[in-house]
């Protein structure tokens, strides 16, 4: 327990879906019921497709959203205990890489000032020449010229300015960094350069890391373990490697079949398993298990029963039928 | 600092630059706009031309002269706009009237600016609860015939140059703080905004770093537009006769003596009614400039 | 006289024919060259790739060939649909070329479609736009449009608005737009770039299956080499504005001769590679068009450069039947 870096319990995320002055207000369930524990320098892959929940439950991690129910615990502290100034100043624990490479820069700040404004709320006993040292050795760590150090945002390319922000995000000595698919907005040869970066920063530094994403192609590259999530709810978590070579739900199937292969030949001998109907709507969910409506294999019991999250070989699967549709031999 | 392993060749090294701002990029594509910088132009004349024309001229504003009541323009004895019916020189109390027309637009849009980015900000950025309650007193005070009051004011306390500007001010800052309000609404989900959240920075902070003075771009086209409002505004009370006290004028004061007499001296009408009109335009154009060089759908 | 570029099992004339296109834009920092002398072509039944990052002009190329650039643009050369020139076309004779010549399916379904009117009105209008059908029966054209593109219920996504419907649903509709004249060229610029997935996936499968059925010839503009795999005869990389290789799908993925290509297919995040290992990197940054290179667009950032690539532009050359390339060295290793 005192082990791990962060724990969530049995964590929910709730908007508003409206409706709030005439009639009763209907709730929108973001996140539900998510329990995981993530280790100090361990790696985890939350694999989704929007409106997964994904993306909430990193802000819920961050306390930039309110949770529901459950707890977020980090190092042994229980985040929503904690009043709003102590939760500003353990921010520096855990931060957050973004989506959108421009968007998430402040436009009338040069990069300098964006890298260094953490270190001046984290750290304000330091001076200007200090702070402008750390940036610039920051920056450099990143792959950034020195000589970027005055240009604004927009001067620059989508990869130099999620350079910025991983700077941002790191120049505090985080233990935890949350990144909120930081490569899904650039280019195909921009991708692998800000992934390496990532991994051989994650490794130099010891970091933790939480990488969201709806490629999985880039999540096993990353990251030693997977949770995949569906409408809010945990389908499967598993080692990467498991996961990707035996996966145990019928969703991380689909998944894995809808992922295009670079390979003209095997992409045209490969039979796919197309995933039928539409996203179903969070405000009002399927009963039973979320994902019924869509999947080939579903039930009367999938009407019925939750499935919960039980261990299944090397992995946890939210699945009632696992076992009946993927005989793996489960050693 | 740390063990941070240099993983990936920098881009080549350059002498160290300095960035080109949104804001100097913004002044370049409005030095395009021909009647943007026109306008600019004209309407520095025009402040330079009311700074220091009167001082130019042998008469003062309150010199009556009933040896030269009503003379039409003339460049002979330095009566450029003529005279009025009191003898004085047109030409010096139109530019001390301009001062006065300026300077209420100017201090009554920066009362509404300050007050309005502020309030405005602080609802929009907290949202919830303390939006509601801002925006609900924002929206009694709108229900208010402040016009009328203003003219009740004027004539109950009698007529006061400080106590218009603080009402010209007062109507104002309200549509200000609406406009800033629907701006940080939406700033607020921006991620830079919630980058700085992650990073420690406390509310008022980020309002001040990164809310405001992304409001800019909005406030200042705004401005622009304003400050003619107001003018309009003060013209119309000085027309009403509300306005300036004599012997101290205004170009709305000036139209409205001017249009008395419009038939045998129309100079007093032209005059400050041509001065006014041109600066109003100016400031429109200037607007619409601005609007255009900091719309960011059209940068490419 | 055969036609560059083009595979030997298509003999027949080319349905669309692009020669020499140069797409200029003037902006205040100065004339931007977005595509530069660009040529292909493409026959019934067949689908190109046109594959590149942002920057690389692919989008221009559609919008060039459709008389949709930006007020600031201007495109020279030649554009032959059967046979016709249409570049620089005047906009009423365009018109009738749009929809049931060409048709363009956008990457974003949302921004065009009409969010205040119902998806029936929208797509019997494109109809009667075109031909001289009556409301009914353009109703009904919908109808079938929309159970072609495998819509579960047709008729009630007639009555829906478009913000009633998913990502994808909205793409199928698109897509149903673009045929309802029955265009012979299909145009999808990112098709499937805005969408999940699993949405993706359906979409492309659909696309395919729909160029089967209508007999169209397909110009598939995407980023992703990924998804160009599954669903394309032929590929186009363009990098800088220029086409830096052309061949059929299996030469670019198993045989490419250019190092843009090779590195792109290095970068890919594989799910099949066995074991994980670094992704291959293009380092550097993509290329400004503001200054252009005397030399090849790639040469910054290409591991192979050497002296003649920095002055001397590398011309498109045959490698082999169908297949050509833009690059100095003669054979890469």
């Amino acid at each position: 327990m005192s082990g791990s870096l962060l724990e969530l319990r049995d964590v929910a995320v709730e908007y508003d879906a409206g409706g709030a002055i005439l009639g009763r207000r209907r709730k929108l369930r973001a996140v539900d019921g998510v329990t995981f524990e993530l280790d100090r320098g361990a790696t985890l892959g939350i694999v989704g497709e929007s409106g997964c929940g994904k993306s909430t439950l990193a802000r819920a991690i961050l306390g930039l959203v309110p949770l529901a129910r459950g707890a977020v615990i980090l190092n042994g502290e229980d985040l929503a205990a904690l009043k709003r100034r102590a939760l500003r100043a353990r921010r520096k624990t855990v931060q957050l890489v973004f989506q959108d490479p421009l968007g998430s820069l402040d436009p009338r700040m040069t990069a300098g000032e964006i890298i260094a404004e953490p270190l001046g709320t984290f750290y304000p006993a330091l001076d200007k020449t200090q702070r402008t040292e750390q940036v610039r050795a920051m920056m450099g760590a990143v792959g950034l010229s020195p000589a970027q150090f005055n240009r604004y945002p927009h001067e620059l390319s989508g990869g130099q300015c999620q350079r910025i922000g991983i700077a941002r995000a790191l120049i505090v000595e985080p233990e935890l960094l949350v990144c909120d698919e930081p490569v899904s907005a650039l280019d195909a040869s921009i991708q692998a350069q800000i992934v390496n970066l990532l991994e051989s920063l994650q490794a130099s530094l010891g970091l933790a890391m939480l990488f969201i994403a709806h490629d999985l192609r880039i999540v096993r590259h990353l990251c030693d373990r997977v949770m995949v999530m569906y409408l809010g709810r945990v389908m499967e978590i598993a080692g990467s490697a498991e996961l990707f070579a035996r996966p145990r739900h019928p969703y991380t199937r689909a998944l894995l079949d809808a992922s295009p292969v670079p390979d003209p030949q095997r992409e045209r001998a490969r039979a796919r398993i197309p995933l039928a109907g539409e996203l179903p709507s969070a405000v009002d969910p399927p009963s039973g298990c979320v994902f019924r409506t869509r999947c080939p294999y579903a039930q009367d019991r999938c009407i019925r029963e939750v499935p919960a999250l039980r261990p299944v070989g090397a992995a946890f699967v939210a699945c009632h039928f696992t076992e009946e549709i993927f005989n793996y031999s489960i050693a | 600092m740390r063990g941070v392993t240099q993983t990936l060749p920098a881009a080549e090294p350059v002498e160290e630059v300095i960035g080109r701002g949104l804001w100097t990029d913004a002044l370049a594509r409005l030095r395009h706009n021909r009647a943007a910088m026109i306008s600019l132009i004209v309407l520095v004349c025009v402040i330079v031309l009311v700074l220091l024309g009167p001082s130019a001229s042998p008469y003062a504003y309150d010199d009556t002269n009933f040896d030269a009541i009503s003379l039409p323009p003339s460049a002979g004895d330095a009566h450029y706009f003529g005279t009025d019916t009191l003898g004085r020189d047109l030409f010096v109390r139109t530019l001390i009237g301009g001062r006065l027309s300026l300077l209420v637009g100017l201090v009554a849009t920066l009362v509404s600016l300050v007050i309005g980015v502020s309030y405005g900000a602080t609802a929009g950025y907290f949202g919830g609860r303390v939006d509601h309650l801002m925006m609900r007193i924002v929206d009694i005070l709108y229900a208010m015939p402040f016009l009328f009051l203003v003219i009740l004011l004027l004539v109950f306390f009698g007529r006061n140059l400080l106590l218009m500007f603080v009402a010209i001010g007062a109507i104002n800052w309200l549509d200000m703080a609406r406009i800033v309000r629907g701006q940080t609404l939406s700033l607020r989900r921006r991620e830079f905004v919630e980058a700085a959240v992650v990073g420690g920075v406390p509310p008022f902070t980020i309002i001040r770093r990164h809310i405001v003075p992304n409001l800019l771009g909005i406030v200042a086209v705004y401005v622009t537009l304003t400050i003619p409002q107001v003018m309009l505004v003060e013209s119309f009370l000085s027309f009403l006769g509300l306005g300036v006290q004599e012997p101290m004028t205004s170009w709305g004061a000036l139209v409205n003596e001017g249009a008395r007499g419009m038939e045998t001296t129309p100079w007093m009408l032209i005059f400050p009614a041509l001065f006014l009109a041109a600066t109003l335009f100016c400031f429109n154009f200037v607007g619409d400039g601005l609007r255009d060089a900091l719309d960011p759908a059209d940068r490419k | 006289m055969p036609v560059i570029g083009q595979s030997p099992q298509y003999s027949e004339q080319p349905l669309l024919e692009v020669r020499h296109l140069d797409v200029r834009f003037t902006t205040p920092e100065g004339e931007v060259k977005a595509v530069d002398d660009l040529e292909f072509s493409l026959v019934r039944g067949e689908t190109l790739g046109v594959v590149g990052e942002s920057g690389s002009g692919k989008t221009q190329v559609a919008h060039a060939m459709l008389g949709l650039l930006a007020e600031n643009g201007r495109a020279t050369g030649s554009v032959r649909f059967a046979g016709e020139e249409i570049l620089n076309l005047p906009a009423k004779r365009l018109n009738r070329i749009r929809g049931a010549g060409m048709a363009l399916v956008f990457q974003d379904p949302m921004t065009s479609l009409n969010p205040y009117l119902r998806i029936g009105p929208q797509l019997s209008e494109a109809l009667m736009a075109h031909e001289p059908v009556s409301g009914r029966q353009a109703r009904e054209a919908a109808c079938s449009m929309l159970d072609a593109v495998h819509l579960a219920h047709p008729r009630a996504c007639l009555r829906a608005y478009p913000h009633e419907l998913s990502g994808g649903m909205r793409q199928r509709v698109m897509i149903a737009m673009a045929l309802i004249c029955r265009p012979r060229v299909l145009i999808a610029d990112e098709p499937s770039t805005a969408l999940d997935a699993t949405v993706q996936a359906r979409i492309l499968e659909l696309l395919s299956e729909l160029k089967r059925e209508f007999e169209l010839a397909m110009l598939l503009i995407t980023h992703d080499l990924g998804v160009v795999a599954g669903t394309c005869d032929r590929v186009l990389i363009m990098y800088g504005g220029r086409t830096m290789e052309e061949a059929a799908v299996d030469d670019i993925f198993y045989r490419s001769q250019h190092p843009y290509t090779r590195g792109l297919l290095g970068a890919l995040p594989r799910l099949d590679a066995a074991g994980v290992s670094r992704m291959a990197a293009i380092p550097g940054q993509p290329p400004s068009l503001l200054e252009p290179q005397p030399g090849c667009p790639f040469e910054k950032r290409c591991d192979y450069r050497f002296e003649p690539c920095k002055h001397q532009r590398p011309p498109l050359e045959n490698v082999s039947a169908g297949h050509r390339k833009a690059c100095h060295h003669e054979k890469l290793p």
